[in-house]
């Protein structure tokens, strides 16, 4: 009997007539019987020792993969993280103060608003230096001399003061013809999301439309923005009526922003009480007699 | 790793599971030795051992368990893979604390299997672990190649010339080499048995 077929026979590798002989072989051969039980021994062995091999391996391999499994858990928390701390980050870059709504200004506005909900003291006082030197300025701030608040009530007196620019009213009857016919009437509509959406979208000369976005923002009581627009448009005006147009509702916002504009107010007041033929001189003198009675 | 779970879905067939097992497959390894693996650890825990000996009782009681599964021996109506496993692998941790007494804790389920036969099992698996890696050591180059290719490898003598990882044109001239060599390992290996016997 060869030696191969032995190691043959033990790993169930004979079939058919080379089986047959062998196991009859094995029958009578009782040296060869001790030979199978010698090699089954040794298979049995080295089959054990294959096996543990594979399992040392997996074993390795487990390992490996719970390795990479922390790997990968602590850069999903780092980076989970780095998110929230850039989320956050970005959050306050964009974060407005004012309470109510908030709509999307363009990025050149997102650029010059402050964080902080009050006013640097350069745009609060865009008015010219020289005309506020003719204001007497040993008597007392207007709005202070009743009014020591100036919050809340105030709001509502330049509320009350406020009424549309005729260059934004939208005429009853009219239809929305143009774009810009269609954001007057957003705004007629008080859709003031709309209205500066369509804005947005016009080509037309940019401080009028910065007027008209300066409203909206007073509106929606977004007043340091709409201090921004006022302030810008006012440098930018060249027309003297239009100038003191202007004056009045930057005026009127300053009041509705409260404590914290109220320099800004009372010298906007104060100019224009101090000209007689300014084209909103009698609406500011009922402003001021409103904040005496108040 | 997604590509590992998915792959052990088909586990979660326990006659599948079995199956692959018997064929000592990779991936059935891994995916027992996963599942077990926290009954384990809470389990050396309870006795106040260290971690350190897990994966060699692991390693062991899963040895024992294929050869079982291999041997008809393992029933798998009385108890399933994962639960049996472990029964051996808590007998194996417990011969390591010697504390026999801690037998009784272990649920009924998994009593069935006695705790000497899985202890006496492990200590002749690891002599003949050891046995193995003396011999092969001792008969050298090319016995040591032939008779790892076949039995530590897995590699069919076909697949061998086929992808030539042996020098040998037919099967047949390999297997006369391989059983000169596998003589000559009997040898060895009964040089050493008398050597422990002694």
């Amino acid at each position: 009997m060869k030696t191969e077929d032995i190691e043959r026979y033990v790993n169930n590798e004979l079939t058919g007539e080379e089986l047959k002989s062998f196991e009859l072989e094995l029958e009578n051969n009782v040296q060869l019987r001790e030979e199978v039980a010698q090699m089954f021994l040794l298979v049995k062995r080295l089959k054990d020792k294959g096996l543990s091999n594979k399992i040392s391996l997996e074993q390795r391999r487990l390992r490996q993969y719970r390795k990479i499994r922390i790997i990968v858990y602590a850069a999903t928390v780092i980076l989970g993280l780095l998110l929230v701390f850039l989320l956050k980050n970005s959050k306050q870059e964009i974060q407005y103060p004012m309470e109510g709504h908030q709509f999307p200004a363009d990025s050149n506005q997102m650029k010059i608003i402050p964080l902080e909900d009050s006013l640097s003291p350069e745009i609060l006082i865009p008015v010219n230096e020289s005309d506020s030197t003719s204001v007497n300025k040993s008597s007392p701030p207007i709005a202070q001399i009743k009014n020591k608040e100036f919050g809340g009530n105030s709001m509502d007196l330049a509320m009350e003061f406020y009424f549309e620019p005729r260059d934004i009213v939208y005429v009853r009857g009219q239809g929305a013809l143009s774009g810009l016919d269609s954001a007057k009437l957003a705004f007629n509509n008080e859709d003031y999301n709309k209205c500066l959406e369509i804005l947005s979208k016009l080509s037309l000369n940019k401080p009028y439309i910065d007027f008209f976005k300066a409203n909206i923002y007073f509106k929606l009581e977004q007043y340091n923005r709409a201090n921004i627009l006022y302030s810008l448009c006012l440098s930018m005006e060249k027309d003297q009526f239009k100038k003191e147009e202007i004056e009045w509702y930057l005026l009127l916002n300053n009041m509705a922003c409260g404590p914290k504009c109220k320099p800004s107010s009372s010298h906007l007041l104060k100019l224009i009480l101090s000209n007689e033929d300014h084209s909103y001189f009698k609406n500011a003198s009922n402003l001021q007699k409103s904040l005496l009675n108040r | 790793m997604i590509k590992l779970g998915t792959s052990f879905n088909r586990f979660s067939d326990q006659d599948k599971l079995i199956v692959e097992l018997a064929k000592e497959d990779s991936k059935a390894i891994q995916y027992i030795l996963k599942k077990v693996e926290g009954s384990c650890l809470q389990f050396i825990k309870k006795m106040g051992l260290t971690s350190d000996c897990l994966e060699d009782v692991m390693h062991d009681g899963l040895i024992l368990f294929i050869r079982k599964i291999q041997e008809g021996s393992y029933d798998a109506t009385l108890s399933a893979p994962q639960t049996y496993l472990t029964a051996i692998c808590k007998n194996l941790f417990l011969n390591i604390t010697r504390a026999k007494r801690a037998v009784s804790t272990i649920e009924l389920e998994e009593a069935f299997h006695t705790y000497s036969e899985d202890v006496q099992a492990s200590f002749y698996l690891k002599e003949n672990l050891k046995l193995v890696n003396k011999i092969l050591g001792e008969i050298g180059s090319p016995c040591k190649e032939l008779i790892q290719l076949k039995y530590l490898d897995g590699y069919q003598d076909e697949e061998q010339i086929n992808l030539k990882l042996v020098n040998y044109s037919s099967v047949d001239s390999l297997r006369v080499s391989r059983s000169q060599c596998m003589k000559k390992l009997s040898v060895v290996s009964l040089k050493y048995k008398s050597d422990y016997e002694n």
